[in-house]
């Protein structure tokens, strides 16, 4: 009895470490990758309201251009947003 | 008689008014279009370095891309083109530049696309050559008598 005890204390763990982990590789992705992620996911949604969606995001066009070469550039930023817009 | 008159007036009031509403219609959807490319390009240029396409290759090739003023529309079909082909025939050397070559030669959209499929598919047969080519070295290595 005891002994399962501690097999589900040392699952609970593992799951907490690996809750942890997941939310440090949250965490190191760039804002503004997931900002674009959300705005991905919100103009796949609904296409025509793009103007709005923008403009929520704080972001003009040429920002919004801006923001997307520059994260098409990096392989890093890239793989996290393909990633994030899975 | 009557029916012809409706359609005929129909036909006269509402050509004007469509005139007037297309082209703000287009210019919308061009919009659109746009941004959906846009969304597409991070998604695309990390697919092309998942096929084994090295970063400073994509690098080049968006800069190319940037420098040639091409559209995002086209954008996307030359970068899904290079992703079909390298995930195809495995990357190409030198690719980076010769997006150059063809955007400077004007080449786009199709044509574009087509050049680059034929460049892969050189490529492949280049490597095909070259294998024929180490293996009949080898297997004349192998027959040479052995002299001493």
């Amino acid at each position: 009895m005891l002994l399962l005890g501690g097999a589900c204390t040392s699952v609970e763990s593992s799951k907490a470490r690996v809750n942890e982990a997941a939310a440090r590789v949250n965490d190191a992705i760039d804002a503004s990758v997931r900002t674009a992620a959300q705005i991905h996911k919100a103009m796949k949604a609904a296409p025509a309201r793009g103007d709005s969606i923008l403009a929520a995001a704080h972001l003009t066009a040429e920002q919004f251009e801006a923001l997307m070469h520059r994260i098409a550039s990096d392989s890093a930023m890239s793989a996290d947003y393909k990633r994030l817009t899975q | 008689m009557r029916v012809y008159k409706i359609l005929a007036v129909l036909t006269l009031t509402a050509a004007p008014l469509m005139a007037q509403t297309m082209p703000a219609n287009n210019a919308e959807d061009l919009f659109v279009q746009r941004v959906q490319a846009l969304l597409d390009l991070p998604r695309l240029a990390a697919d092309v370095r998942d096929a084994g396409v090295p970063n400073s290759t994509v690098w080049e090739v968006l800069n190319a891309m940037d420098r040639a003023k091409l559209p995002e529309t086209e954008q996307v079909a030359l970068l899904t083109a290079e992703r079909d082909a390298a995930r195809e025939h495995g990357p190409v050397d030198n690719f980076g530049a010769f997006v150059q070559t063809r955007l400077a030669a004007g080449d786009r959209g199709q044509v574009l696309a087509k050049a680059i499929r034929a460049e892969h598919a050189r490529g492949r047969n280049g490597s095909k050559v070259r294998q024929q080519i180490n293996n009949s070295r080898q297997n004349s290595r192998d027959s040479k008598p052995d002299h001493n």
